[in-house]
């Protein structure tokens, strides 16, 4: 079962005096259950826009949509109760203190005084609870924003960029937090990021949008196997121009490092390994070149554009 | 950040939330509006303090002093009437209208040479019980605006739809809140001056008793006082919303009441009993609000006059256009809340 549905969703901004702005063109997204989805799109590719209609904060001009099965916005009132969402900055009183932000949407759906803490304990900000919210920094913000997307439980948590403003042992926190949600078997996480490197290592599967539609999905290893090169480079220390000719004659085209051979068009490199052998030339080295995140998005973005 | 803990908490659709008793909470926790309903208090126990210099029983010596000066101003009127009526310089059929009624028509009452008079509840109580009306009608409006305003300002009230996604019902108990809070305002505001009335009928007042029927009446209009507190929170809320920001609709409704109706006044003195300020008074005061309407210009031959008319704008007449004007502001408010996209 698909946690979040979306089918076909357009959505335009009307501006007086402008022409619309498309924000979303027929955009596509599906996230399986119990797994951490990154959601991944450059500024203005319709990520929070998605996110907002999802959350009934804008009405889409078509398309469909679901959570936990269940259409939305029409069932939202019925599910929003297993939903947790930060969407960009966390939105509370700035005189009001932490825990008092946190119990008065508490009190809304009846969620514990025990929850609150819980949840205060969970984002390290126990301590600082009775503080203001305007005196927070603005990691100890975001922090404040996850606490109240987790207060719930809940079986979806949203998250928009949620690494924001954050030091790097925040943003460590944050990462292990959400890997420990999404491997817990209960919860799923979408997560929606510029932050190439974090979907890399936080998320199982990723959707990657631009212009409001669909460029990429899948699990994050298939997404990088389609950037894949082939490339693969061999280091035969000693014997470097034996292995050289082992490889011309074998078929393979290969371009020469400063220490090792680049060979092209590698389908599968165990032949590589078998050749050599084949001549009692034996590998220190043989490392598909695999392409990042980053190069990959940028292509499959830069496509789109 | 530690290990989130699941266990068993309700579900969410066995959880007993309510977001009226989490909108008042919000509403009470709220630091401006503990201000302002702190100096309202602060200002009426001030107000109370003048009203007490200003009220006073007076002694044998007061009233004797007051009755001299009475009797003088009898005797110097009288003879001014007299030298009047024989002066030959003033036809003789224009006299009786130049010079005046006899004494005993034109009464001269003892009380008006008094300084300090006593408070009477007969007087003092419906008119001090007018001007609360209006006070916390106005204070009602700055906490209607501020309640709302703030929420569309830090955009909490966007964060409170990841709680409560049906927009109607959020604003809907929103405005029962404010409803509340209005009606609390106004009946604390109304006890407040009964209560401080008691204290200058006893300490500087007169125990003259009141007519039949007063208290029936008295209850009457501080009931709508208390509505008028309500409309006023209500006008603030339903503005605030509409425009999403405090500060713009303290400004529009101040641009209201000091430019708007001082030129609808000046230039189309038929509005009148439409606009808000006669309203709320047609509304509250002891059977309407009498107002005189500017006529036709008249020329008889003498020179020309205008003639005004004058026109009671009825309590019921006063609310009705209060509730139309309120029923127009909330429902633009809510159509556009409900519809609009929310970032």
């Amino acid at each position: 079962m698909a946690v979040v549905e979306v089918t076909g969703a357009h959505k335009s901004y009307h501006r007086r005096g402008k022409p619309p702005q498309k924000a979303l063109d027929g955009l596509d997204l599906s996230v399986g259950a119990h797994r951490v989805h990154g959601f991944l799109g450059p500024n203005g590719s319709g990520k929070t826009t998605t996110i907002r209609a999802l959350l009934g904060l804008v009405r889409v001009d078509s398309g469909s949509m679901r959570l936990l099965d269940r259409p939305v916005p029409e069932d939202l009132p019925d599910v929003i109760g297993s939903v947790g969402a930060l969407v960009e900055s966390p939105l509370f009183f700035p005189n009001f203190s932490g825990r008092r932000n946190l119990r008065l949407l508490a009190g809304v759906a009846g969620v514990s005084r025990d929850r609150v803490e819980e949840c205060l304990e969970i984002v390290g900000l126990r301590d600082r609870g009775e503080d203001k919210f305007k005196g927070y920094s603005l990691g100890m913000k975001q922090r404040l924003g996850i606490a109240a997307a987790l207060l719930k439980e809940p079986t979806l948590l949203v998250l928009d960029e949620p690494s924001n403003g954050l030091d790097p042992a925040g943003i460590r926190e944050v990462r292990e937090l959400i890997k420990q949600l999404g491997s817990d078997g209960q919860t799923t996480v979408l997560l929606s990021s510029h932050l190439l490197s974090e979907v890399q290592q936080v998320c199982d599967d990723v959707t990657i949008i631009a212009r409001g539609k669909l460029v990429a999905t899948g699990a994050v290893a298939d997404v990088l196997a389609t950037g894949s090169t082939g490339d693969v480079r061999v280091m035969v220390p000693g014997h470097q121009q034996a292995a050289y000719d082992v490889l011309m004659a074998a078929g393979f085209t290969t371009t020469a490092l400063a220490d090792a051979w680049l060979v092209h068009g590698v389908t599968e490199p165990s032949t590589i390994t078998r050749a050599l052998a084949a001549h009692d030339l034996y590998l220190s080295e043989l490392s598909p070149i695999s392409a990042d995140l980053e190069s990959v998005f940028l292509d499959l973005t830069a496509e789109e554009a | 950040m530690t290990a989130p803990p699941r266990h068993a908490v309700a579900e969410p659709e066995t959880r007993n939330g309510s977001l009226f008793r989490t909108e008042i909470a919000r509403l009470r926790a709220r630091r401006f509006i503990q201000l302002l309903v702190g100096l309202a208090l602060i200002g009426f126990v001030v107000l109370s303090i003048v009203a007490f210099t200003q009220f006073s029983e007076p002694t044998p010596d007061v009233l004797a002093d007051a009755q001299a000066r009475l009797e003088q101003d009898i005797a110097l009127s009288e003879q001014f009437r007299e030298q009047c009526l024989a002066d030959e310089s003033i036809p003789e059929e224009e006299r009786e209208f130049a010079c005046g009624p006899p004494l005993d028509e034109q009464g001269f009452v003892v009380e008006n040479y008094i300084d300090k008079r006593p408070f009477t509840l007969t007087d003092n109580l419906p008119a001090g019980s007018l001007g609360v009306a209006a006070a916390t009608a106005m204070l009602g409006f700055v906490i209607g605006a501020t309640y709302v305003g703030a929420e569309w300002s830090t955009r909490s009230i966007v964060a409170l739809l990841f709680w409560e996604t049906r927009r109607l019902k959020v604003i809907g108990v929103k405005t029962g809140v404010a409803v509340l809070a209005g009606a609390a305002l106004g009946v604390v505001g109304q006890l407040l001056w009964l209560g401080a009335s008691h204290v200058l009928v006893r300490t500087r007042g007169s125990t003259t008793a009141v007519p039949d029927g007063f208290w029936s009446d008295f209850s009457g209009q501080a009931g709508r006082g208390v509505l008028l507190a309500v409309v006023g929170t209500l006008f603030g809320f339903g503005l605030a919303n509409l425009v999403r920001n405090t500060g713009a609709a303290l400004g529009v409704g101040f641009a209201y009441f000091a430019i708007v109706e001082s030129a609808l006044r000046g230039f189309v003195p038929k509005s009148q009993p439409f606009l808000v300020s006669e309203s709320a008074g047609a509304l509250v005061e002891d059977g309407g609000l009498s107002l005189f309407v500017e006529g036709p210009t008249v020329d008889q031959g003498t020179g020309s006059f205008t003639e005004f008319t004058e026109m009671i704008v009825s309590n019921v007449r006063g609310g009705l256009t209060l509730a139309a004007y309120l029923l127009v502001l909330l429902a633009a408010g809510t159509w556009l809340f409900r519809r609009r996209d929310l970032h």
